[in-house]
């Protein structure tokens, strides 16, 4: 008989797979021994495994000699697997209780665990993360694996992936491995993995907190988004209907791409300028002609996966792809914003010491410390956009000065490339993301140093509300038709027209065609989504009546309740 | 063997980074360098036993150090105390 239990769905359709569970803790601790004549070789596995480690380290410390941020990480990760005492101590279990390196490692760590779970300071009982990370690598590098994740080991073509939760760098690595499905137990719809898998078009499930325990390895899944459900082992007519629906599914959306062909207007005439989000070159490639363009192109993914930064040339050759697909059309680059829940790489961290990365160094502040990561970037944005339509999109913008010592940047990027002989663009246009609320409460000074804003409506509604959209406890208190929220929208929109420059919003407000029309009365005329949900946001738009709107939504505003606000934006 | 009582200052407490610090320091020396807080004692060159002293701002540590070099270091010791691990206090 089938079983069925519930999650949160991220995107639409239906996906039928087998179940594969990821525990990416893993550590063994399966006891095993060793015979007294084989100390010295298990010894000598331990100290090289530490050797192995180190040199990785120190590879990526050398290559990312300029950032001192990263290279005084790099040293404290040095000290763990340097520490004596920790060496010691497993030295000694191979030798007086000839346990395998293994398990010495495994049994030592699972003290230190004890140990650390009892520090009363938050900050220095988080340093496990670290230490567990070491251990990790230590026990994949005597398992003689090549990968360090363990995700890479299991073949995961077709299946859907059960785990705990998941980065984003994990869903590119899963993605191009060709898997199905994901269900995470915990996660948030609004997190940054999830918005990743959203435009990947991979189907993801969060917060299904049965589905660690219930479902088994190798079980059937039919992952079902409309009711938010995850049938476990179907029976045959279940599998039987549910692949009539999926084939329905897609004739459905076959139908909406003819939409993609229609002009973008409105009832009343209003043109309506649809752009897309994309955070991989690779994927413009499945963008459609008719696209006006990029409106968010995000940048972390270039600096994901590695330990090094990425190059101004590799820079460059990205950039160039998504500009060659995106013929006499604006192409808007987001300098790298990283922080708060977009963790980078085990290299680069915004706010390392941050209690409170999304109040810390991220986004535009962090680029204003390690100017030189910045200035390669534009530099390669300049390079790319030569004879082309670039944007270049700053996120976090809080006051004026950021704007400015910004351009100052910008300037010194175009002063070395004049010196530098390479052809590039002097005829970019500079915009700033809206997320902070000191940003949008004075967009109409800000307005006039810049040549267009996008609001990106997730950071703003959090910071606006106080909600930690990653929170469990509190993210149903996530709304973005708060008035608070709504009116500052309308005052960045207006502020802009008012100023003659274009503002889209490019959060996920703009995806969800529960607002298109809320966006529209407040006077927006530019979208920036995930392209996959074009077509339904664009048939919204196609039968709307923007002068009727605007004459409605000044009771939205006003409206504190949020059930009789929604129903009167169900009414528009 | 020389014994002084420090206080940490800095508002992080002994972190991963200010522990390292420490680690840093005490192999310039060739003195036994222990800390002692709550009847726990780490190795001043272990990292990981420092951290597991659990101190934070206003931690009181006794610091214990014997060996030829055992002035030279608690001075050094004492300066690092001072300056809050050259972080914020």
């Amino acid at each position: 008989m089938s079983l069925i239990i519930n999650g949160e769905s991220i995107s639409k359709g239906i996906c039928i797979g087998q179940a594969v569970h990821i525990d990416k803790n893993n550590i063994d601790y399966a006891p095993s021994y060793i015979k007294k004549s084989q100390i010295p070789k298990e010894v000598e596995k331990f100290k090289k495994s530490l050797v192995s480690i180190r040199e990785g380290y120190e590879k990526s410390r050398d290559k990312v000699k300029d950032n001192a941020t990263i290279t005084k990480l790099i040293e404290t990760q040095l000290h763990f697997i340097e520490d004596k005492s920790f060496q010691k101590n497993i030295t000694k279990k191979i030798e007086n209780n000839l346990y395998t390196a293994n398990w010495s490692i495994a049994t030592e760590y699972q003290k230190i665990e004890n140990e650390f779970k009892r520090i009363e300071d938050k900050y220095i009982r988080e340093r496990l993360i670290d230490i567990k990370q070491m251990v990790i690598s230590l026990l994949d590098f005597l398992r003689d694996s090549k990968s360090g994740s363990n995700l890479k080991k299991v073949n995961l073509r077709n299946k859907i992936i059960i785990t705990d939760e998941i980065t984003p760098k994990e869903i590119i690595d899963i993605y191009y491995n060709h898997v199905s499905g994901v269900i995470t137990s915990h996660g948030s719809k609004s997190s940054h993995s999830a918005i990743l898998s959203k435009s990947l078009s991979l189907p993801m499930m969060v917060k299904a907190g049965a589905s660690n325990n219930i479902i088994k390895d190798n079980d059937l899944l039919i992952m079902n988004s409309e009711n938010n459900e995850i049938i476990i082992n179907p029976d045959q007519n279940e599998i039987k209907y549910f692949k009539s629906l999926d084939n329905k599914n897609t004739s459905l959306v076959r139908g909406l791409r003819k939409i993609l062909k229609k002009k973008s207007i409105t009832n009343d005439g209003k043109i309506i300028k649809i752009m897309s989000n994309i955070e991989l070159s690779e994927e413009v490639k499945f963008l459609d002609k008719n696209c006006d363009g990029i409106g968010l192109y995000r940048t972390e993914y270039l600096y994901m996966n590695r330990c090094n930064l990425p190059s101004e040339e590799e820079q460059v050759l990205a950039y160039k792809k998504v500009f060659k697909r995106m013929i006499q059309k604006t192409v808007t680059i987001r300098t790298l914003d990283i922080g708060s829940d977009k963790e980078v790489s085990e290299n680069i961290k915004a706010g390392d010491i941050a209690k409170n990365p999304a109040l810390g160094l991220r986004g535009i502040r962090y680029s204003l410390v390690e100017k030189n990561i910045f200035k390669t970037q534009i530099k390669a944005m300049l390079r790319a956009g030569y004879n082309k339509k670039l944007g270049i999109l700053i996120p976090m913008i809080t006051n004026v000065n950021e704007i400015y010592m910004a351009k100052e940047i910008i300037n010194e990027a175009q002063i070395e490339l004049k010196n530098e002989r390479k052809k590039f663009t002097e005829e970019y246009m500079l915009g700033i993301m809206v997320e902070v609320p000191a940003c949008a409460l004075q967009a109409d000074i800000l307005s006039k140093h810049v040549d267009f804003m996008s609001i990106g409506t997730n950071d703003l509604v959090q910071y606006t509300l106080a909600i930690d959209r990653i929170d469990d406890e509190v993210s149903n208190l996530y709304d973005p038709t708060e008035p608070a929220v709504l009116n500052l929208i309308k005052k960045v929109i207006d502020a802009c027209n008012k100023a003659g420059i274009d503002v889209s919003v490019c959060g996920e407000m703009a995806g969800e065609t529960f607002y298109t029309k809320v966006l529209l009365g407040l006077g927006l005329t530019s979208f920036s989504m995930h392209p996959q949900v074009i077509p339904e946001v664009k048939s919204i738009i196609l039968n709307s009546d923007t002068k009727k709107i605007r004459k409605a939504i000044n009771k939205i505003l006003k409206c504190g309740n949020r059930i009789m606000r929604e129903n009167l934006i169900k009414n528009l | 063997m020389i014994s002084k009582n420090l206080t940490i200052l800095n508002k992080l407490g002994l972190h991963a980074r200010a522990a390292a610090k420490l680690v840093a320091l005490s192999n310039n020396f060739k003195s036994e360098i222990i800390l002692v807080k709550d009847n726990k004692s780490a190795d001043a060159r272990s990292i990981m036993k420092l951290l597991m002293l659990s101190a934070s701002k206003g931690s009181v540590l006794e610091v214990k150090i014997t060996g030829k070099d055992q002035e030279e270091a608690m001075g050094s010791i004492e300066k690092l105390f001072l300056n809050g691990f050259d972080e914020a206090l």
